[in-house]
C-alpha cells in the first residue's frame, strides 16, 4: 500500500524534472587496499541528486539532468573525494573514487547549532557526531547504548541492569542543581520527550525506561551533540545542558534497496559481584529465640533448609541470590527499504525488538498469581518522505511510532524489591514458609508478586520545507510534534502474602497513571549567503523558534479488593485519583552572521532572545549572546607542515535553562479535611524568577598528521552558571514545608576534552584503527546565595549527597572515625574508651550495636558534615580498536573507564555489613558478630572484633556515611565485537547484495576495587526531570541489579 | 533502609481544588508573532496551570471552610507526627524494621537535631502551626469585615490552633514562630509555657464564638488539657530534675474538665481522623505498613517473627487481666492500616485530671475514687476500693488509657521513671526533662541560627 502511494507521488512529480536527463554511475573503493566501500554517500553537488553506494562499491544516480556535474563522494572515517562528470541526455557518465582513510573530518557537514547546513571547520565550537553506519555490528539495542562511551564528556548513567532501564545522560557534568540535567533533545528538528519514569503516581521501583530509549536505532543515520552553552546558544533558553539532534535516515533515490536483520540473544548478571550471604547460629537448635524473637533457626535448622552441616557459631556461607535469576533472552528484528527516484525517495523502517531478563521468579509464585518479570518490548517504525516538487523546493515529512511494554520487578531502593529483600535476608533465619531468611516488611517470595508496567504509544512527526528563494539564500520550515501516551501500572495481587508475613495491602493495591505529553516544534530560518571580493564570504541566519508543551497527568489508585482476580482499580474498597495539568510555552527570535576569510578563517556572532511562560513576571525575557572564531591554518595555500591539518578554535556563548512551571506563584494544594475540603501551603513562590543562565567559553585544536591518518583533537571549555535556580529550603517554621527556587547561586566548571585517531595499519589484508578519549571534568558550587546546603533525599539520611558551596555537585558528606583516642568505641555517651576499658567491657559477650564508632564531632550533627569524596570521577573516557582482516573480517572492541577522586556509596553494602535486623550478612560481619557474642571468644578475639566493627563495619543511623563511601575507579570492556561480512558472490547465491554475521558482548568485564555491585549503578531510576536526588543521587548504589552481560548474534542481509 | 513510593502523602490536586487560569501576555515578541504564523496570536504564551490555588484565592470569604478544614488537615497530618515521634521516644514502640534512626530516638538519645524522624516531623508541626494561625487570622479579619457568615469556622481554626501550640509545647524544648519568609529567631526554652498561655487564649475566644455544643464540649475539653500540660510542664521544666511532687492539681484545668464532661459521656473522646481521601497518620505507615516498629513489650505481646502485636500484655493491677482501654486502642490502630484515629482529649483524661488532682490535693478519697472507678466501669474492671497504691493506679490508667496520645513521655519525667528501652548514658536517661530541639532543617535555613541575619 505505501509503496503504492509512493509510485502515485513519484508519477505526480515526475513532470517537474522531466528534461533532459542522464546517469551517472561508478564505484567507490579505499585508496590502497581497494576494499570496495558500501553506504558511502555519493551526490551531485548543490542539487538533490544522490546515491549510496551497495557492498561492491557501486552506485548508480539516475535522471541527473544533463550538464557538467561536480560528484562527491563522502564516508565517514574517509576523506571525502570530488569528481567532475559531463553527462549527456540517455547517456550515463562514470565517477569512481577512491578514498583514504582519515582521523580527522572538517569538511564533514553539520546541522545543529550552526543555524544552517555548515562545515565544521567554519565553526569556533565543538560539534560531535555519532554516525551509525560506524555501529553497525556493535552491541547496542536502544539510543542509550549509542550514546555511551562515544564521546569524550558525554556520559552515560544507568541507573541499573534491568531489562529495558534507561540511561541519563549527561553533557560536561552538571549545569543545573535544581533543574534536569539532560540535553535536550531534536528529533529532526523537532523537539522530543526525554523523561524517564513509569507515570504519574506510579512511583519509582527501578527500572525506570527512558523515552530516549523509544526510538529506532536503526532508523537513525547520525546524532550531532552540542556539549555546552558555547555551541548551543541558538537553542536558548532549557539548552545549558548540551542539545542531541537526531537525524533520522533519508531515502535513496534509485531501486528499492531492503536491509533486514536478525539478532538473537542472551543476557546475565554478574552474580559474582554479590557477596555470598553468610550467617551463623547460636545453638543446636531447633531454633533460637530471644524474648520472643527468633534469633536463628539454629544448626538443625541451617541442615534442614541448606543442607550445611554447621556447629554453634561457626559462619556458613548460602547462595540466595542465584536462585533468583537465570539466563535472560532477547531478539531483534529490523527491517527497511529505501529508494525512490529523483522527485520522491522514501525510507521505511520497522523494528521489534523484546527483551526477557535474567530475572526468573516462576518458581515462586503463590496459587494462582503471576509474579514479575523484567521485561522490556519495543516495535518501532519510521516512514521518512523527501519530495522535491520543484527544482528549488523540497518538501520532507519523517514519522516515527513506537509501542512499547515495559515490566520489571520492584528493585532499588524499594523495601518491597525482590532483589532488596534477598540482599537484606538472613540464611540463618530462613525455612520452609521463609525461604531466605527475610527480616522484614516481606519474603522475598511474596515480593515476587509486586508487578510494575508500562506501556507507551508514541508518535513523533516533522514537516520541513526547504526553500532555495535564490542561488544564496534559503528559508527553512519545520513544523513538528512530538506525543506520548504512557500509561503505568504499578499492581499488588490480591493474596501476595503467600508467606503470611507481610502486612502491607494483602487485599491487593492498584495504581495506574496516566501521561499524556505533547511537544509542538515551530521553527522558520532564513539563510542568506553572499561574498565581498576574492576573500570574504558572509552568511547570516534569522530566523524563530516556538514550543509549546503540554503535559496530563491522571492517576487513579484502589486498594483492598473483595477478591484475588481482580486487576482493576475500580474493584477496590479504597479508590483515590489524581490529576495534574501543566502547560508551558516559549518563543524565541535568533540571528546570526558568519563571516569568512579565505576560507579558512572563519568569524561568528550571534544571539537569540527568548520568552518564556514559566519566566516571573518582573523578569522579562532573556537574551544569550554567541561569538565564536575558527582558523585553520592548513587551509591556507602553500602549507608544508608536520601536521597535516592543524585548526584553532574558539567560542564564547550562553544558553538558559528556565524555572518550572509554577515556581513563580504563591500557592496552596487541595489538602482535604475529615470536616471538608481544604487547603495547606504549597509553594512559597518568587515573581522575580528567571531562568539560569550558562556563561562557556571553549578553546579548541584539531592536528592531523602523517595525511591526517593519526588525529588529535583538543578542547578546553570553561562555564560559569549565573543565576543558579537553588532550591532553596526556607525556614519551615514559616510555614512552607517546601522548597522554593530562587536565582540565587553560581556554579563554576572547567573541563578538557581530547580525542586521538589513528588508522595504524592500512592493507589489503588488515587494517587496524585505534582510538581513545578522555574528558577532565572540575565541577563546584561557588555559591548558594546564602541557602543552606540541600541534601539529597531529603531527611532520609542514608543518602549523604549534598549541594554545598565550595564542593562538586552531589558530594559525600559524613562521620569520620575520630583517631585520637586509644580506641575508636564509645557506648553511647561520646566518651571513647581506653584500650582496657574496651577489653573490660567486652570481657562478656557484647552485641556490635553495644559498640558505637567514636568519630569527630561525635554527638553533633556536625559529625555527619566531614566531606568524604564526590561522585564524579575526574576522568572518564573510551578508548578501543577497529580491527579488519582480509577485508572482510573485522574485530572492534570498546572499553570506557572512569577514575579520579571518584567515590561511590555503597549503600546496600552498609546495610550487608551492618544493620542489627536486616543485615550483618556478610562473611566478614557475620564473623565479627559471632566472635563478639560467642561466650567461648577470648577477650582479645572481642577487642580485636570490636576494632574491626567500629573501623570498619559499623554504618547506618546516627552514623550514616561511615564505612559506606568508597573509591569507585573503573574500567569496563563495553563492547566487542566479531563481524564477517561475507563475499558478494556469496551472498548473491542467497539471493541477497550483501550479508554479514556477527557475534557480539556487551559489559563482558569489569575491573574496580569498588566493593559493592557495580559502580554504575545507583539509585536515582527516577522521573530524569530534575530536583536533587534526580540530579544528584548518581552516587548511591543501593539494591539494583549489576548491568548484565549481553552475548548477541546478528544476520544482516541486504537485497 | 529504604523507601516505598506505595503510599503517597498529600494528593496535592484532588478534587476540591478551584481551577485556576493563570496567564501572561509577553513583550517584545511582536516580530516573532509575525514570523511564526502558526502562532500568530495575541496570547502566544498562555497557559493553563489550573492545579493550585493562589494566595488572593484565600483571601476571599467563600475560602473560609477551606481554611478552617486546611487547618485541620496540616494540624492532623503534624499530630501524626509529632505523636509519632513521643511514642518512639517514651517507650509505647520498639523498633524492629530497617530505619535505624528511631533506634536512636527510643534510646532516649533525643537531641540529637539532625535525627531523621525527628528532622522530618518538624516541617509538618511547623506548617500546622502556621496554616492554623492562618487561617485564624484570615478568618479573623473576614469576621472583623462582617464577612464570615459562619463563626463556627474561626472557633475551630482557633481549636486547631491551640491543639498545635500545646502539642509543640509538649514535645518541643523550643520553637520558631515565623511568617513566610519573615523568619523569626527561636522563642526560648523559657518562652515555651507561652504556647498553652496562648492556645489557652485561642480557646476561650473560640468558647465566645461558637453556640455549638459539640464543639463547646471540644474546645473545654482542649482546654482542661492544655492547661494540665502547661502544669506537668512546668514541673519539668528546666530539664535535669525529677519534681519532688509529680501531681498536678490546676484549678482551670479542673473547672473545665468538669465543664466538658457535664457535656459529654463517660466515652466520649475528641479525635482526628484520617483516612485514604484525607490525610494520612504516621502511625499507620510506620507501624501497621512497613513494620518499622511495634507496641513495645511492656504494652504486648509480639508475634513469632516480632514485627506485629500478637495480644496485648500490659494487665490491670486489680483485676490481673488485660487492660481493657489500651486493648481497644491498639486493636483499633492495627486495623485501621494507615488511617488510625488520634484521640486529642477524652472524657476518660478529663477524669484522669480531676483524679490526679483530688490525689494531689486531698489523697486517696472517694472522690478520687469516685473519678478512677467511672474509668473502671468504662473499662468493665473492678471497682477500686483501696487494693493498690492510688498514684499506682493513676499512673496505670495513663499509660494504658492514654496510649498513643503523647503523654507518656513527660509522665515519665514528673514521675522519674524511665523506658526500659533508653540507654542509660542517654539524655532521657541523665537529664530528664529532655525534648526535642529545634530541628536541623530549620537550624541551618533559619538565619537567626545560622548567624546570618
Amino acid at each position: 500500500m505505501t509503496g503504492t502511494w509512493l509510485a502515485v507521488l513519484a508519477l505526480v512529480a515526475m513532470p517537474l524534472h522531466a528534461a533532459a536527463q542522464g546517469t551517472v554511475t561508478g564505484t567507490v573503493t579505499e585508496a590502497g587496499t581497494q576494499r570496495p566501500l558500501g553506504n558511502a554517500q555519493v551526490y551531485i553537488e548543490g542539487t538533490s541528486f544522490g546515491s549510496l553506494s551497495n557492498a561492491r562499491g557501486q552506485f548508480l544516480i539516475l535522471n541527473v539532468p544533463a550538464g557538467e556535474h561536480v560528484v562527491r563522494a563522502e564516508l565517514i572515517g574517509f576523506a571525502a573525494a570530488e569528481a567532475t562528470v559531463t553527462v549527456q541526455a540517455g547517456q550515463t557518465a562514470t565517477a569512481n573514487f577512491e578514498l583514504r582513510q582519515t582521523a580527522l573530518a572538517l569538511d564533514q557537514i553539520v546541522v545543529t547549532g550552526a543555524g544552517a547546513a555548515t562545515e565544521r571547520r567554519r565553526l569556533g565550537n565543538q560539534i560531535a557526531t555519532v554516525d551509525l553506519r560506524e555501529m553497525e555490528a556493535a552491541p547496542v539495542t536502544n539510543m542509550s547504548e549509542i550514546l555511551t562511551a562515544r564521546e569524550p564528556g558525554v556520559m552515560g548513567l544507568p541507573s541499573g541492569g534491568v531489562a529495558g532501564e534507561g540511561t541519563r545522560i549527561r553533557i560536561r557534568g552538571s549545569a543545573s542543581l535544581s533543574q534536569s540535567n539532560e540535553p535536550v533533545i531534536y528529533i529532526d528538528g523537532v523537539r522530543a520527550d526525554n523523561s524517564q519514569g513509569f507515570g504519574p503516581g506510579v512511583g519509582s521501583p527501578g527500572g525506570s525506561p527512558s523515552r530516549l530509549d523509544d526510538l529506532n536505532p536503526d532508523a537513525i543515520e547520525r546524532i550531532e551533540i552540542l556539549k555546552g552553552a558555547a555551541a548551543a546558544t541558538l537553542y536558548g533558553t532549557q539548552a545549558s545542558n548540551g542539545v542531541i539532534q537526531i537525524f533520522t535516515k533519508r531515502g535513496q533515490a534509485g531501486t528499492p534497496r531492503y536491509d533486514v536483520s536478525i539478532e538473537q540473544g542472551f543476557t546475565q548478571y554478574p552474580l559474582d559481584r554479590f557477596d555470598m550471604h553468610a550467617g551463623f547460629v547460636r545453638a543446636q537448635g531447633p531454633s533460637f529465640t530471644s524474648g520472643g524473637a527468633l534469633l536463628d533457626v539454629g544448626a538443625t535448622g541451617i541442615q534442614e533448609r541448606w543442607g550445611i552441616s554447621v556447629n554453634p557459631w561457626e559462619v556458613f556461607e548460602a547462595d540466595m541470590i542465584g536462585p533468583q535469576f537465570g539466563t535472560g533472552t532477547m531478539q531483534t528484528y529490523t527491517a527497511s527499504v529505501t529508494g525512490g527516484s529523483q522527485a520522491v525517495t522514501y525510507f521505511l523502517s520497522g523494528r521489534f525488538a523484546t527483551e526477557d531478563g535474567p530475572y526468573d521468579g516462576e518458581q515462586y509464585a503463590g496459587p494462582g498469581l503471576t509474579v514479575s518479570n523484567d521485561k522490556s518490548e519495543r516495535m518501532q517504525f519510521n516512514a521518512n518522505v523527501e519530495i522535491f516538487p520543484l527544482d528549488n523546493l523540497r518538501v520532507r515529512v519523517s514519522s516515527n511510532y513506537t509501542e512499547m511494554d515495559h515490566e520489571v520487578p520492584d528493585t532499588n531502593n524499594n523495601i518491597y524489591g525482590v532483589l532488596s529483600s534477598i540482599i537484606n535476608s538472613q540464611p540463618d533465619l530462613a525455612t520452609s514458609d521463609n525461604l531466605f531468611g527475610s527480616p522484614a516488611f516481606a519474603t522475598t517470595r511474596e515480593n515476587w508478586h509486586r508487578r510494575t508496567s508500562q506501556d507507551v504509544q508514541r508518535f513523533g512527526g516533522a514537516f520541513t520545507t526547504i526553500w532555495q528563494a535564490a542561488s544564496n539564500i534559503s528559508v527553512d520550515a519545520t513544523v513538528g510534534v512530538d506525543f506520548v501516551n504512557q500509561r503505568g501500572v504499578r499492581f499488588i495481587p490480591f493474596g501476595w502474602d503467600v508467606d503470611n508475613y507481610t502486612s502491607s495491602n494483602v487485599a491487593g493495591n492498584r495504581t495506574v497513571g496516566d501521561r499524556n505529553h505533547r511537544e509542538v516544534t515551530l521553527d522558520l530560518k532564513a539563510n542568506w549567503g553572499t561574498t565581498f571580493g576574492d576573500d570574504w564570504t558572509a552568511d547570516f541566519v534569522f530566523g524563530g523558534q516556538g514550543f509549546l508543551t503540554r503535559t496530563l497527568s491522571q492517576d487513579g489508585q484502589g486498594e483492598e479488593f473483595p477478591a484475588p482476580g481482580l486487576e482493576v482499580t475500580e474493584a477496590g474498597a479504597l479508590q483515590t485519583v489524581g490529576e495534574e495539568f501543566l502547560e508551558e510555552a516559549s518563543a524565541g527570535i535568533l540571528g546570526q552572521a558568519q563571516i569568512g576569510y579565505q576560507n579558512f578563517a572563519f568569524f561568528t556572532v550571534g544571539a537569540r532572545y527568548d520568552e518564556h511562560s514559566a519566566f516571573g513576571e518582573t523578569a522579562g525575557g532573556a537574551l544569550y549572546p554567541k561569538v565564536s572564531m575558527s582558523i585553520v591554518p592548513s587551509d591556507l595555500p602553500g602549507w608544508d607542515n608536520v601536521f597535516s591539518t592543524f585548526r584553532i578554535r574558539g567560542a564564547y556563548g550562553t544558553s538558559g535553562l528556565q524555572p518550572g512551571a509554577f515556581d513563580q506563584f504563591t500557592t496552596f494544594a487541595a489538602l482535604a479535611s475529615e470536616l471538608g475540603p481544604g487547603v495547606a501551603p504549597d509553594n512559597l513562590g518568587n515573581p522575580d524568577l528567571k531562568p539560569e543562565t550558562s556563561v562557556e567559553w571553549e578553546v579548541g585544536t584539531e592536528l592531523g598528521v602523517f595525511d591526517d591518518r593519526v588525529s588529535v583533537e583538543a578542547t578546553y571549555w570553561n562555564r560559569t552558571v549565573n543565576d543558579v535556580l537553588v532550591d532553596r529550603q526556607f525556614a519551615p517554621s514559616g510555614g512552607f514545608r517546601s522548597t522554593q527556587l530562587d536565582n540565587i547561586g553560581e556554579m563554576k566548571s572547567w573541563g578538557v576534552e581530547v580525542g586521538a585517531n589513528a588508522v595504524a595499519v592500512a592493507s589489503p589484508d588488515f587494517s587496524a584503527n585505534v582510538f581513545a578519549n578522555a574528558s577532565f571534568l572540575r565541577e563546584r558550587i561557588t555559591d548558594l546565595g546564602g541557602a543552606p546546603p540541600l541534601k539529597v533525599g531529603g531527611s532520609y539520611p542514608r543518602y549523604r549527597q549534598f549541594t554545598r558551596e565550595d564542593y562538586h555537585p552531589g558530594a559525600f558528606f559524613g562521620p569520620m572515625i575520630d583517631n585520637s583516642a586509644e580506641t575508636a568505641v564509645h557506648l553511647g555517651d561520646c566518651n571513647p574508651l581506653t584500650q582496657a576499658e574496651l577489653d573490660a567491657y567486652v570481657s562478656t559477650p557484647r552485641s556490635p550495636g553495644d559498640l558505637q564508632p567514636y568519630v569527630l564531632n561525635c554527638g553533633t550533627p556536625e559529625s555527619l558534615e566531614h566531606y568524604l569524596g564526590k561522585p564524579v570521577p575526574d576522568w572518564q573516557g573510551s578508548f578501543g580498536t577497529n580491527l579488519t582482516f582480509f577485508g572482510d573480517v573485522s574485530l572492534n572492541t570498546l572499553f570506557e573507564y572512569r577514575f579520579g577522586n571518584f567515590q561511590i556509596h555503597d549503600l546496600d553494602g552498609a546495610f550487608r555489613r551492618s544493620h542489627p535486623l536486616i543485615g550483618r550478612n556478610t562473611r566478614e560481619s557475620a564473623e565479627v558478630e559471632s566472635i563478639l557474642l560467642n561466650p567461648a571468644s577470648t577477650t582479645a578475639e572481642r577487642a580485636a572484633a570490636a576494632d574491626k566493627w567500629v573501623r570498619e563495619l559499623a554504618a547506618l543511623s546516627p552514623y550514616d556515611g561511615l564505612n559506606e563511601i568508597h573509591d569507585a575507579d573503573w574500567l569496563r570492556l563495553r563492547e566487542v565485537s566479531l563481524t564477517y561480512r561475507l563475499p558478494v558472490s556469496t551472498a548473491e547465491r542467497f539471493g541477497a547484495s550483501s550479508l554479514s554475521l556477527s557475534a557480539a558482548a556487551r559489559n563482558l568485564a569489569l575491573w574496580t576495587k569498588f566493593p559493592g555491585t557495580d559502580p554504575e549503578l545507583n539509585t536515582a531510576s527516577g522521573d530524569g526531570e530534575g530536583g536533587l536526588t534526580s540530579n544528584f543521587n548518581v552516587g548511591t548504589v543501593g539494591w539494583g541489579v549489576p548491568l548484565p552481560r549481553r552475548f548477541t548474534v546478528t544476520i544482516r542481509a541486504g537485497f | 533502609m529504604m523507601r516505598t513510593d506505595d503510599k503517597r502523602g498529600r494528593r496535592e490536586s484532588n478534587s476540591g481544588a478551584t481551577a485556576r487560569n493563570i496567564r501572561r501576555v509577553p513583550a517584545g515578541l511582536g516580530a516573532l508573532v509575525g514570523v511564526l504564523t502558526l502562532t500568530a496570536c495575541s496570547g502566544l504564551l498562555d497557559v493553563e496551570n489550573p492545579n493550585s490555588l493562589l494566595q488572593e484565592d484565600l483571601e476571599t470569604p467563600s475560602s473560609a471552610g477551606a481554611l478552617a478544614n486546611g487547618a485541620l488537615s496540616t494540624v492532623a497530618q503534624a499530630a501524626g507526627q509529632a505523636i509519632m515521634l513521643h511514642s518512639a521516644a517514651s517507650d509505647e514502640l520498639v523498633f524492629t524494621g530497617s530505619r535505624d534512626a528511631w533506634i536512636q530516638i527510643q534510646s532516649g538519645d533525643l537531641q540529637d537535631a539532625a535525627n531523621e524522624f525527628s528532622d522530618a516531623a518538624w516541617p509538618f508541626v511547623t506548617e500546622g502551626r502556621w496554616m492554623a494561625d492562618e487561617a485564624v487570622r484570615l478568618l479573623e479579619q473576614f469576621d472583623a469585615e462582617g464577612n464570615l457568615d459562619e463563626p463556627d469556622y474561626l472557633a475551630r481554626a482557633k481549636l486547631y490552633s491551640a491543639i498545635m501550640r500545646t502539642m509543640i509545647a509538649d514535645l518541643w524544648e523550643d520553637f520558631v514562630l515565623s511568617d513566610r519568609r519573615d523568619t523569626q529567631p527561636p522563642v526560648g526554652p523559657a518562652n515555651m509555657l507561652d504556647f498553652y498561655d496562648y492556645a489557652e487564649t485561642q480557646l476561650t475566644e473560640a468558647l465566645a464564638l461558637t453556640s455549638t455544643e459539640a464543639l463547646e464540649a471540644q474546645l473545654l475539653a482542649q482546654r482542661a488539657r492544655t492547661r494540665h500540660a502547661r502544669a506537668v510542664r512546668e514541673k519539668i521544666t528546666p530539664a535535669g530534675n525529677t519534681p519532688a511532687d509529680p501531681l498536678v492539681n490546676d484549678a482551670g484545668a479542673n473547672a473545665d474538665a468538669l465543664a466538658a464532661l457535664a457535656l459529654v459521656e463517660d466515652s466520649w473522646r475528641y479525635r482526628f481522623t484520617y483516612s485514604s481521601s484525607t490525610v494520612d497518620n504516621a502511625w499507620g505507615g510506620w507501624v501497621n505498613e512497613r513494620l518499622e516498629l511495634r507496641p513495645s513489650d511492656d504494652y504486648v505481646d509480639a508475634t513469632d517473627n516480632n514485627k506485629e502485636v500478637e495480644s496485648v500484655a500490659l494487665m490491670d493491677p486489680i483485676d490481673n487481666v488485660v487492660d481493657p482501654a489500651l486493648e481497644d486502642i491498639i486493636l483499633e490502630a492495627i486495623d485501621a492500616r494507615d488511617w488510625p484515629p488520634l484521640t486529642i482529649v477524652s472524657a476518660r483524661e478529663l477524669l484522669l485530671i480531676l483524679a490526679e488532682a483530688e490525689l494531689a490535693a486531698n489523697g486517696d478519697t472517694g472522690t478520687f475514687r469516685g473519678y478512677i472507678n467511672r474509668i473502671r466501669d468504662l473499662d468493665g474492671l473492678t471497682d477500686y476500693t483501696g487494693q493498690v497504691d492510688p498514684e499506682d493506679l493513676l499512673r496505670h490508667h495513663r499509660m494504658g488509657g492514654l496510649y498513643f496520645t503523647g503523654r507518656r513521655l513527660n509522665d515519665h519525667y514528673r514521675w522519674g521513671t524511665t523506658s526500659s528501652l533508653w540507654n542509660p548514658n542517654a539524655s532521657a536517661s541523665t537529664r530528664p526533662g529532655t525534648l526535642f530541639p529545634v530541628a536541623q532543617i530549620e537550624r541551618t535555613s533559619n538565619c537567626y541560627i545560622v548567624g546570618t541575619c
